[in-house]
């Protein structure tokens, strides 16, 4: 049995893995654990009306519906100036876009979970030592989640 | 398929199921009055039984294409042949609690232009969820919410009163003829 001491060398050692790295748009991009419930296969989606295309529409994981939600066309709407070209794909264009075979997404754990779809998933990878976001080689999508989830909340 | 109701106060949980781009969708089985083949080109609104119902292609509403590519789903696809729902608040019907702005111009009428008619159907409507909340534009008035179904797909629960458009048809309603559907008195989905 370890003591203490030695649980603690050893946890600097190896450190816990604190996030989950992906591949969205070609790029790498990672979500806190805490903020991952899972990754699932894209089963059957419900193409589900929306003003909003990054709504790819409606997927059910394990009885609970949940929205499929194109992250990657949420983050170039921060680069790129409004183009309604951009959402003539649909939710067939953005799924087939995807080079997983079958097509993966994450399940986040927040209030109002939502699904989205990635290109890979890159594994579990452990926090930047120092620095925080910005020392890290992915693009993390906390606060874009953490958005998400406070648009959802009726009373925003 | 063509079908009739006439049982409107005693199915609060029957649904009629109809398809539009491969999503099948439910509406409360007390607002179906009858279908009909969709004339072409669509009318601005039909007139049957001496009541108008104002058109509304839920493709063209949904900002969908004329006509769909995708595979049709168990009978889900677009046939050859479209479908108008007529559909009419039934009399008995809560109205809504803060009614739609059509809805409270009396606009209740409605002739829907659909893909297909599935069928009438039971549904554990209380097992529905609402909308998750990423979906914050319109579609929020068409719809009540979404049912998971134990095969595991969903079907979406159509909100009536929300479909009606702001304005009323600027054309004359357009008789349709009924000779190719059945007459009332029986459901023959």
């Amino acid at each position: 049995m370890l003591s203490r001491r030695d649980r603690g060398r050893e946890g600097r050692q190896a450190p816990r893995p604190g996030l989950l790295a992906f591949v969205i748009g070609g790029r790498a991009r990672a979500l806190s654990l805490g903020l991952v419930a899972g990754v699932a296969e894209i089963g059957p989606v419900t193409r589900l009306p929306a003003a909003d295309p990054s709504n790819l529409g409606l997927i059910v994981h394990r009885g609970a519906v949940l929205p499929l939600v194109d992250l990657g066309r949420r983050l170039e709407r921060g680069t790129a100036s409004a183009d309604g070209a951009a959402g003539a794909d649909g939710a067939d264009g953005a799924l087939a876009a995807l080079g997983a075979s079958p097509p993966l997404c994450i399940i986040t754990r927040s209030r109002q979970a939502i699904a989205f779809p990635v290109e890979a998933v890159l594994g579990l990878q452990a926090l930047p030592a120092n620095g925080g976001a910005a020392a890290s080689p992915w693009e993390i999508l906390d606060p874009l989640i953490v958005d998400l989830d406070r648009d959802q909340d009726p009373a925003h | 398929m063509v079908m009739t109701t006439t049982v409107p106060h005693q199915a609060a949980e029957r649904f009629a199921l109809l398809a539009v781009d491969g999503v099948e969708y439910a509406v409360d089985a007390t607002w179906v009055r009858r279908s009909l083949p969709a004339p072409s080109p669509l009318p601005a609104a039909v007139l049957h039984g001496g009541t108008a119902y104002q058109l509304v292609d839920l493709r063209q509403l949904f900002g969908l294409p004329a006509s769909s590519d995708a595979p049709p789903r168990a009978g889900g696809g677009p046939g050859p042949e479209r479908l108008i729902l007529l559909i009419d608040r039934p009399p008995a019907a809560p109205g809504p609690v803060a009614p739609e702005p059509a809805a409270a111009g009396g606009v209740h009428r409605l002739a829907l232009v659909i893909d297909d008619l599935l069928g009438l159907e039971t549904l554990a409507a209380r097992a529905a969820v609402p909308l998750p909340g990423v979906y914050r534009g319109p579609e929020r008035h068409w719809f009540h919410g979404v049912l998971p179904r134990p095969d595991g797909r969903i079907t979406v629960l159509l909100r009536p009163e929300g479909l009606a458009p702001a304005a009323a048809p600027s054309t004359a309603p357009e008789e349709v003829p009924t000779a190719a559907a059945p007459s009332p008195g029986g459901a023959a989905c």
